[in-house]
């Protein structure tokens, strides 16, 4: 009997084991636009309670690390997978379906793939990827070096802080149930033509991004930007000359040489990234073009503010770097943030708790505060880099 | 096309056997090469060598004769002047090589039906409209790029492949390559990515691109445009720009 007991044990162990990183694939998301538009999503998510958020939570690994990503199928439609892109993962682990293993109803599917180069990847669902993509089954994957935490990769640049950029589209017509109930049988799937109108930038777009202060580069140091491209178009990024650009990589990979551009283009599928280091202090903002490539023309375009800070102001970067929507609020605090973070503190005035949420890696956040009662409350938002911010909000 | 829609196409072809895969002119360095062209055709062309001709007419229902002296490697582009014809298919690549050509060959192209049908009965099209529904490697879409013997990469686990792109359509096409990192060796529109490794790579309209691949693990694994709209063909997925790499140990 005693035996028994001990055998279940260590099976649980190696099931815990197995899960370095979780995603469960949903197909039931929503996500409201700019423009208060909602639309139907599909994409990933680290818990059950959690909202698929599109784009999915970025994941992060370093060099060398031996990585498994459980993938939890609990969608009501279609089949899933998991493309690592960039990685060059085995055929096993490519997540392509009739090459690799698609992931049914409620199934499991391990992806295990030893972390390669320092670099920016991405990830996505391979199934009908046409569909799945645009529905919202995407993130970025980065890897650092080994033990070096502001470093390119190893013997590399140091850098202050970092930021990524991912890029994509939406066409509101590929979001109507009709089209993204699609047949289980993948060899035929009819996709309406492609006329994206919201042009987003890790999720957000237009007036989302318009928070003055969101972005804090400092002067005499280097920040590593990381654009990623997972839309259909292709993406004109413009840099101030300001900010003194050198291109420094892209697809994981070094480039040879470096390049003094301060306009790239990024094409979907494409990785970049970017080492700025202003001299001055200024405010402009990084212009991302979004380029038919059909066409050649323009047709959509996403800006990114940003101030320069002298070093020595630091802890003030954050300042205005968080967006509250409604304030004061109803049943819903909406929370958005060029800067990701990982956590929300709601208090009342006498410092009662009244809500925590710790949350993987996100760039927006939506609070249900339907049971909240009227008054004024302290929200403290918690960045991916330790540090915090905490504002007023009312409850009408 | 893939799904047997009919669509007006031209092309031209080193022997006698017109096909929208056959665009392909390999000679070796230093070949003194004489060029016969005969026009089929019931209108005239012009046809622009790059680096080496920059024009020669030839009549409709008729024949031109000129010599080049290849004496420089690479890939050249080889194509009509008319905008609307290369459009219409008439766009291909003179390889020039030290050794015995070992190499794959994909000529990318995409289409729109409705602007070739216009074409075909002499009306105009407007390319700020352009919005193609097919999308091929060597005038095939998947599954069907795989009976090319030369746009199917077949190799072993440490072989060099290399690889021979021209964008012989008018939009980008950006590859990406499942399995392996490819090294640019050279490009004639993009020539500072030489050397660069890379998982994914923007051929533009007109490009002529070699990537070089050392395969280091076996598998099957997919090459396609990550603009996932040109995995479709007619609006159906997966009939578009779709292939894949067989490597064995």
């Amino acid at each position: 009997m005693r035996s028994k007991i001990v055998i279940l044990f260590l099976a649980v162990s190696f099931l815990v084991k197995a899960q370095d990183e979780l995603l469960i694939a949903r197909t039931t998301g929503t996500k409201t636009l700019v423009d208060g538009t909602v639309i139907n999503t599909f994409g990933f998510a680290k818990r059950l309670s959690e909202n698929p958020n599109v784009p999915g939570p970025t994941l992060e690994f370093y060099e060398g690390d031996s990585v498994v990503i459980d993938m939890w199928n609990v969608s009501q439609a279609s089949t899933h997978t998991i493309h690592l892109h960039g990685l060059d993962v085995n055929q096993q682990n490519d997540g392509v379906p009739h090459l690799s293993f698609e992931v049914d109803h409620m199934e499991h599917g391990l992806y295990r793939f030893k972390a390669p180069h320092p670099g920016t990847y991405l990830y996505h669902c391979h199934v009908v990827s046409v569909l799945h993509v645009q529905a919202g089954m995407y993130g970025l994957l980065v890897i650092k070096p080994k033990g070096e935490e502001n470093m390119t990769w190893e013997n590399g640049y140091k850098f202050r802080r970092a930021y990524n950029f991912l890029t994509s589209e939406i066409d509101t017509a590929w979001h109507s149930l009709d089209v993204l109930e699609h047949s289980y049988d993948h060899s035929a799937i009819a996709v309406p033509d492609y006329k994206p109108t919201y042009f987003l930038c890790n999720g957000l777009a237009d007036s989302e991004y318009n928070f003055g202060d969101s972005l804090r580069f400092s002067t005499g140091a280097n920040s590593y930007l990381r654009f990623a491209n997972i839309g259909y178009y292709g993406n004109r990024i413009i840099l101030p000359k300001e900010l003194n650009t050198k291109v420094i990589d892209s697809d994981g990979r070094p480039l040879p040489d470096v390049f003094d551009w301060d306009t790239i283009m990024i094409y979907p599928g494409e990785r970049y990234s970017v080492l700025v280091n202003p001299t001055v202090d200024f405010a402009d903002s990084i212009k991302i073009e979004y380029v038919n490539m059909n066409t050649y023309q323009t047709q959509g375009i996403n800006k990114l503010s940003f101030k320069t800070y002298n070093s020595a102001g630091i802890e003030s970067h954050l300042k205005g770097s968080i967006k509250i929507t409604p304030n004061p609020f109803y049943n819903e605090l909406h929370i958005a943030s060029i800067n990701a973070f990982k956590g929300i503190e709601l208090c009342d005035v006498l410092g009662n708790q009244i809500l925590a949420e710790s949350l993987t890696v996100c760039n927006e956040y939506r609070a249900n505060t339907t049971s909240f009662r009227s008054g004024v409350y302290i929200l403290k938002v918690k960045f991916l880099d330790g540090t915090s911010l905490s504002k007023k909000v009312i409850k009408y | 096309m893939v799904d047997s829609t009919e669509v007006t196409y031209k092309a031209f072809s080193s022997d006698t056997i017109l096909g929208k895969n056959r665009q392909l002119f390999s000679v070796m360095l230093n070949d003194n090469v004489q060029f016969k062209f005969v026009n089929r055709d019931s209108i005239a062309h012009n046809v622009f060598i790059e680096s080496w001709i920059e024009g020669i007419n030839i009549p409709a229902f008729s024949t031109a004769d000129t010599t080049i002296i290849c004496n420089k490697t690479g890939v050249f582009s080889v194509e009509d002047i008319d905008e609307n014809e290369r459009y219409l298919g008439l766009s291909g690549s003179l390889v020039v090589s030290v050794n015995e050509p070992t190499y794959f060959y994909w000529n990318l192209k995409e289409l729109q039906s409705s602007f070739s049908n216009l074409l075909d009965e002499s009306m105009p099209i407007n390319f700020n409209e352009y919005q193609p529904n097919y999308f091929m490697i060597n005038g095939r879409s998947n599954p069907d790029i795989g009976l090319d013997s030369l746009a199917k990469i077949r190799g072993k686990v440490g072989d060099t492949l290399r690889l021979v792109i021209h964008n012989g359509g008018n939009s980008v096409h950006s590859l990406h390559f499942h399995g392996y990192h490819f090294k640019i060796i050279s490009s004639n529109l993009k020539p500072f990515a030489i050397g660069w490794e890379k998982d994914t790579y923007a051929v533009l309209a007109g490009e002529n691109v070699v990537v070089e691949i050392v395969p280091d693990k076996p598998g099957e694994y997919p090459v396609h445009d990550h603009n996932l709209v040109a995995t479709t063909a007619n609006n159906i997925y997966p009939n578009g720009m779709f292939t894949t790499l067989v490597i064995t140990p």
